[in-house]
């Protein structure tokens, strides 16, 4: 078994006292691969160690609530404690991701369970994100349901010293100052129409079908590397994608769900690590409509590239990129997961009021640029996930 | 850094002269962050047992055409959604405060009849269907286990059939039944506005009334219908199947009956018993189901006992392989009962239990939209509306000896069984 090696860097941000008592800190792990299957095995690990740890423990605080969530590239453990008993928390924190990383909780044994548990619940919607990561090669060395989850001793190396980094400590206990970001909410540019419209031609990819879940529904993945977070055209990439498909009244919703009544909630989102960023589309189709529904998507993607945002929709997309933030950030624990995940982007505190400056100043000629060069449809990847009887999608132009 | 926040305000009740029900729940927190939601009485057990999900597509076709709401509501970085429960429609907003009236004239426009067209219901009728693929079809034990557990539960129809949607019956509803069916349900005197959040209570009630003034004046509000008494099972009585692969995940639930939040420390600690079985960190149950894959205990279809009436199902669900048996479970959980109720567990566990649902009962609080949907939920439901906090004080005071009794009331009731395969 190789040794513990634990990245340890702590940062202790105290905000002000917020309304109700209760203490909140976030903790981040890094994994070093964003892929699916292998950030769910891993959180099953370390949710059982600090199970196991809290379950034993004679000491916790009163109320101490633990939370473990994975998304892509990281696991969040964020322990809650009533107001009044928070004084050891750190020490608590540390002692169950020391547990996590180096108890003997994680054996083979345990590793096989939570892998096979993973890969028993890989669903449509699962599979595609999982084979649009691959192809994106984004991925690390664990990658794919056949990389990590079918090695035996994967599971067991991610949690032991190899990868497992526990990159940031935020606590804290109430409401950060929201004036910064209100300040740049109300002073936005008057956008028009671009007229340079082309007619917008591509030829559709091939893309892999997977054979999992029911034959009538499919879900459809596509994505697009991005540049990372420190880039300076990565604010521009995040507006296109958010312009595409990050909110209700985005390209995807208005023409996939408003339109043509064939999906439910399709959405186009970013995921970043603090080295590597890409765009995530996916959206679950009627079967019969696969094929459809991809040229819809690469279509609003081309335009987007090749027209750039109609007059508002910039404005639009900005206004509740912004806005969303300032709503997550207004309960301490929503607050407490924002700031901890700038922290682990190495962002700092006053990470959100940087974002907020930054995504204010694109423009739709920045927009376009970014989408002309990062999702340009032959650059995609992509999967569709359906049941056996489920179509291929054949290439097309 | 600013001063420490006031504390959430105790709710404020009024009627509008319209005859909706208003209740404010604000403070200056400085957030500018506000909650909006309007509850509706009528829910899947309200629809005519022949229209199976019909409140749902209502639900959806009344969310169209909200055009200068939504981008409003986006503009603020806010977003809308709604629900449909046993027994109430609620459609709840997220935003920021400048959005409140556009948000407010989205409601008052609930009341007004759905304008459609065959073409329009079509195209609904095929979003609700790709809603309940995402949350059902296609997905590993995907609605395990309350798109089923009504059915397994219940006996009187309007409590066991599904509500979520079916569409063979919403094949049946045209643009005048639907009309016909809102025209019946969509009252202001059947209704309750909530507001949450960072806002001026004075200035939420003139924005309100000056919103909703036009509406006609039904007078005072009517009481929410009272859901026919469910009969106690007479014996213990199993549905659904296990017969898939052999691989294949399975999914066993088991019902009992939960008491209501109107009956206050009976109810704590039924809650309280739930997270002693089974919970994030383990549980009495837990270590008795060893190769279970996912172990859960808790109250109402959702997982939440604040959003139904009577009759609320008490629920343990594990998800499992194929080598365990709904029998064997059954025995499990019936043991686990039995543990607690003749006092041979950890009886500390009842202390830590009780402050880790209270943490979370705050949390809950803390969240505009969490405390929206809670307190609107308490007070349309039961009338104890901005009672959370009271939740999460008298919670800490649940003893051991409750808990004890509660597992001996469940233990003597009759339960269904329901399995899924995945």
């Amino acid at each position: 078994m190789m040794p513990p090696s634990v990245a340890y860097n702590e940062t202790l941000a105290v905000l002000q006292a917020g309304s109700v008592p209760v203490v909140e800190t976030s903790v981040k792990l890094r994994l070093p691969s964003p892929t699916v299957v292998p950030a769910a095995v891993f959180s099953a690990l370390v949710r059982g160690a600090a199970r196991e740890f809290f379950g034993r423990s004679d000491r916790l605080p009163t109320g101490a609530l633990l939370g473990v969530f994975d998304d892509y590239g990281d696991v969040r453990v964020a322990v809650t404690v009533l107001e009044g008993d928070a004084g050891g928390l750190p020490d608590l924190l540390r002692s169950v991701l020391l547990q996590s990383v180096t108890g003997t909780w994680v054996d083979e044994a345990r590793a096989e369970a939570a892998r096979a548990e993973a890969l028993a619940r890989v669903d449509q919607d699962w599979a595609v994100e999982e084979a649009v990561l691959e192809r994106l090669a984004v991925a690390g060395p664990w990658s794919g349901a056949s990389g990590a989850a079918t090695r035996p001793d994967g599971p067991v190396r991610l949690c032991h010293g190899v990868v497992a980094h526990i990159a940031v400590v935020t606590r804290d206990i109430g409401l950060v100052p929201v004036d910064d970001l209100h300040s740049v909410l109300g002073n936005m540019p008057d956008r028009a129409e671009a007229q340079n419209k082309r007619d917008a031609r591509f030829a559709r990819p091939g893309l892999d079908r997977l054979d999992v879940g029911e034959p009538t529904w499919a879900s459809v993945g596509l994505g697009w590397r991005l540049p990372p977070r420190g880039d300076a055209s990565y604010p521009a990439a995040h507006a296109a994608v958010h312009v595409l498909g990050g909110h209700v009244k985005s390209r995807l919703m208005r023409r996939l769900r408003d339109d043509l009544g064939w999906s439910y909630s399709p959405w186009a989102a970013v995921r970043s690590t603090p080295a590597s960023a890409w765009c995530q589309v996916l959206a679950r189709v009627p079967s019969r409509h696969v094929d459809e529904a991809v040229d819809v998507i690469l279509r609003e993607v081309l335009d987007l590239g090749h027209v750039g945002p109609r007059a508002g929709e910039l404005e639009q997309a900005l206004r509740h990129c912004l806005g969303a933030q300032r709503l997550a950030m207004a309960s301490q624990a929503g607050l407490c997961a924002i700031v901890n995940h700038y922290q682990y982007l190495g962002q700092g505190t006053d990470g959100p009021a940087r974002w907020a400056r930054s995504l204010t100043a694109v423009t739709d000629a920045e927009v376009q640029a970014a989408a002309q060069t990062f999702l340009r449809p032959e650059l995609v990847a992509g999967a569709i996930a359906s049941g056996e009887a489920g179509p291929p999608v054949a290439p097309s132009g | 850094m600013r001063s420490r926040p006031q504390p959430p305000g105790q709710a404020l009740k009024h009627v509008l002269p319209c005859g909706l029900r208003l209740m404010t729940d604000v403070s200056s927190s400085g957030t500018g962050t506000l909650g909006v939601a309007l509850f509706v009485g009528v829910g899947s057990r309200n629809e005519p047992l022949a229209d199976s999900g019909l409140a749902h597509l209502l639900e959806h076709l009344t969310c169209r055409n909200d055009g200068v709401a939504d981008a409003s509501l986006l503009a603020a970085g806010g977003f809308h959604n709604a629900v449909t429960q046993p027994d109430y429609t609620a459609y709840y907003s997220l935003c920021g405060s400048e959005a409140l009236p556009d948000v407010l004239a989205r409601e008052r426009r609930r009341f007004d009849p759905p304008q459609m067209g065959e073409d329009e219901l079509a195209r609904e009728r095929a979003i609700v269907s790709g809603e309940i693929g995402d949350a059902v079809h296609g997905q590993v034990l995907g609605g395990f286990p309350w798109f089923w557990l009504a059915e397994a539960a219940f006996q009187v129809p309007e409590h066991a059939h599904n509500g979520y949607g079916d569409l063979t019956s919403l094949a049946r509803v045209t643009p005048s039944s639907a009309v016909a069916f809102h025209r019946e349900h969509y009252r202001p005197d059947n209704s309750l506005l909530v507001v949450c959040g960072d806002a001026d209570a004075v200035a939420v009630e003139r924005a309100a009334a000056r919103a909703f003034d036009d509406l006609a004046r039904f007078g005072s509000p009517t009481l929410l219908r009272t859901p026919r008494e469910e009969p106690d099972l007479v014996e213990d009585r199993t549905s659904g199947t296990h017969d898939g692969a052999a691989e294949a995940l399975r999914g066993t639930a088991v019902a009992w009956r939960a008491p209501l939040p109107t009956e206050g420390a009976v109810f704590l600690a039924h809650v309280v018993l739930a997270d002693i079985l089974a919970s994030d960190t383990g549980g009495v149950l837990e270590e008795l189901l060893p190769n279970a894959l996912d172990v859960g205990a808790y109250l109402g279809l959702f997982g939440n006992p604040l959003e139904m009436s009577a009759p609320v199902p008490w629920i343990v669900d594990v998800v499992h392989r194929a080598d365990l048996t709904h029998r064997q479970i059954l025995a499990a959980a019936r043991a686990a009962l039995d543990l607690v109720a003749t006092g041979r567990y950890d009886r500390n566990v009842v202390r830590q239990v009780a402050g880790r649902l209270s943490t979370q009962l705050w949390r809950t609080q803390d969240d505009v939209l969490g405390g929206l949907l809670a307190n609107g939920a308490l007070e349309f439901l039961h009338g104890l509306g901005g009672g959370l906090p009271s939740i999460a004080q008298d919670i800490v005071a649940v003893t051991p000896a409750d808990c004890e009794q509660a597992a001996r009331v469940l233990s003597q009731q009759h339960v269904a069984v329901l399995r899924r395969c995945g």
